[in-house]
């Protein structure tokens, strides 16, 4: 199975320099484009925090929204994809507490397997997912940014807005009690 | 890469492919934002209950009265910066990154690896002096400072591999100040023991003690939360270690140090440099680093406990102890049960003589992500610190007084101490 670019890195090219990004319409083409090489890995990260496909693809339409309302405020085109990736996770933070507030914690709702996902069984997918989803926010983030996006350490501590150490004992904590959850419900 | 990594990769891998290749069109029509135009009426919403809690922080100071003078050097030699006598410098990790001004300040990002320590005015931000990692260091990560305003302790890594654990190679360094600090200031970078941190380990936490004689780390093999306290004889050498592994209540929830929600603030000291403050679970325990022991548990006593964390959400952000020993400071994060109910950030005191929660100091809407304050400084009794939080954007306050005096702060800062 292979993922399309998931730490995003092909799309630091994405922008052409021709291109008028100061005014309005070259932001929509530029973050048009953004969102077209990376709407998906946004939307599966955030489908990762959620489990919940439409609410991580609104999350993703309002980074991205946001994005173009300070595209003019960016200092360096090549923060765009950062700017979005820590806005998408703000997003789902926000989306989370607002769940746990309401006391409305879903449960993650396994869909049907496909044959590519064959790597592990479904059970076992779901009971690594249904672990994973019980990890506090910061701990879920971290081991979703580490193990699937594959981030080094110093972007996940950028795109958390944490010290490389905090990511280092988010991750930690998270593996160790995802080992626990996992060795308690085998 | 274990087994329980791999299992993890590839379940998130294959549960993220469940999102089809294609994207819902973007919708870049505008939309209402409620954060627009907070950023005044959030300040002002800060600084009043922030300049109520001075002055609870001050009549609680006033009535416990200063144990202990912190300071090595006499009041008449060292500079002083005005609001609250805060030391007049600071030593800043600092990114060459470029600045992002409100872009990454809205998010909260503090800093990749810091590239730099620079000696920083505390009244005009204006950076005094500044020092890079000798090689084959590339990068600060952690700064913890003295009570004389001249002596700090950073640790320094090497390049970080794409994939970690290991770590890379991590050590300590001392920093020394020239007595009256001013522009062009001379500062000394020596190199600490190399052994003091073994291989593989990480630094989660450390601070320095009021004499600048021992430093206190929590260190974490592999991914590493503090898997034991190490106290570092800085003049001879030597080293004691309390372990977080041998205690029944180490596993598996306990964790040891930085568990449990707290990122920062984690180790502190009290003036008499002997007596050290950790976090632990939802208490802060103080450890005596001369009496005989090695478990952190047994060998030490809860000197406040939160009562925050029944419910889910709730969380501290960190704890310190005030060098006189009477007061633990927090930052505590509540979260209501309602479905649109606040998210409340509090700077929060606690008696070491009771264990119990005194005062609430300021009430913050949390609720817009990044708000994290932090404690800095704080003399002795705890009646004037210094504070970060977010604006948005990263901003730092002296509180003394009954005030809040804003100082400048410079987004390019990822951590600093006094």
């Amino acid at each position: 199975m292979e993922l399309d670019d998931p730490a995003g890195t092909a799309a630091l090219g994405w922008l052409d320099p021709a291109m008028d990004a100061s005014t309005g319409s070259g932001a929509e083409a530029a973050v048009g484009a953004l969102y077209r090489a990376q709407a998906v890995g946004l939307i599966r990260l955030a489908y990762l925090m959620l489990g919940d496909r439409a609410a991580a693809e609104d999350v993703v339409q309002d980074a991205f929204c946001g994005l173009y309302r300070r595209w003019d405020r960016l200092a360096d085109p090549s923060s765009a994809l950062p700017y979005v990736r820590s806005s998408v996770l703000n997003g789902c933070r926000t989306a989370l507490r607002r769940r746990a507030l309401g006391r409305r914690v879903t449960e993650y709702q396994p869909p049907s397997g496909s044959a590519e996902a064959a790597v592990l069984s479904r059970e076992e997918r779901e009971e690594v997912m249904r672990a994973v989803r019980q990890l506090p926010a910061r701990q879920r983030e971290a081991v979703v940014l580490r193990f699937y996006l594959e981030l080094p350490e110093p972007e996940i501590a950028r795109v958390m807005g944490i010290r490389p150490g905090t990511v280092r004992s988010a991750t930690h904590r998270a593996l160790k009690a995802l080992g626990h959850l996992l060795e308690s419900a085998s | 890469m274990t087994p329980l990594q791999a299992k993890l990769r590839a379940a998130l891998r294959e549960t993220a492919d469940e999102i089809p290749a294609q994207a819902p069109t973007l919708d870049l029509s505008p939309r209402p934002r409620a954060s627009r135009g907070r950023k005044n009426a959030r300040w002002r919403a800060w600084a009043v209950p922030l300049a109520a809690a001075a002055l609870v922080l001050a009549a609680v100071g006033a009535s416990l009265g200063v144990a202990g003078n912190l300071r090595h050097q006499p009041a008449g030699t060292r500079p002083q910066a005005g609001p609250g006598a805060v030391p007049a410098y600071y030593v800043a990790l600092t990114t060459t990154a470029k600045p992002q001004s409100d872009v990454a300040n809205d998010l909260g990002s503090s800093s990749l690896t810091y590239s730099a320590a620079e000696l920083r005015s505390t009244q005009t931000g204006a950076v005094l002096a500044r020092v890079t990692p000798p090689k084959p260091y590339v990068s600060f990560t952690e700064v913890t400072g003295a009570a004389d305003d001249r002596t700090f302790v950073l640790s320094a890594q090497g390049p970080l591999p794409r994939l970690w654990p290991p770590y890379p190679a991590q050590r300590f360094f001392r920093l020394r100040i020239d007595p009256a600090a001013r522009a062009g200031a001379r500062m000394t970078l020596t190199a600490l023991p190399a052994g003091y941190v073994p291989a593989g380990y990480g630094i989660l936490e450390m601070a320095l003690s009021p004499d600048g004689t021992h430093l206190a780390a929590g260190l974490g093999e592999g991914l590493g939360y503090a898997e034991k306290l190490e106290v570092f004889d800085l003049a001879t050498g030597t080293e004691r270690a309390w372990s977080t592994r041998t205690c029944a209540a180490c596993a598996p929830n306990g964790g040891g140090n930085l568990w449990m929600g707290v990122n920062a603030d984690a180790l502190s000291w009290t003036a008499d440099s002997q007596h050290v403050a950790f976090t632990w679970n939802n208490t802060v325990r103080l450890l005596d680093t001369r009496a005989a022991g090695s478990d952190i548990l047994t060998d030490s006593k809860t000197v406040a406990t939160w009562t925050g964390g029944v419910t889910g959400l709730n969380q501290w952000r960190g704890a310190i102890i005030t060098p006189d020993g009477r007061t633990v400071l927090g930052i505590e994060q509540l979260a209501g049960m309602s479905l649109r109910g606040p998210i409340r950030e509090h700077l929060v005191s606690w008696s070491t003589a009771t264990g119990r929660q005194i005062a609430v100091l300021n009430n913050l809407d949390a609720r817009k992500l990044g708000d994290y304050e932090q404690i800095l400084y704080t003399n002795a009794d705890g009646s004037v610190l210094v504070l970060t939080y977010q604006q948005p954007g990263v901003k730092a306050a002296i509180v003394h007084d009954g005030r809040s005096t804003p100082i400048p702060w410079s987004p390019h800062i990822g951590a600093a101490a006094w």
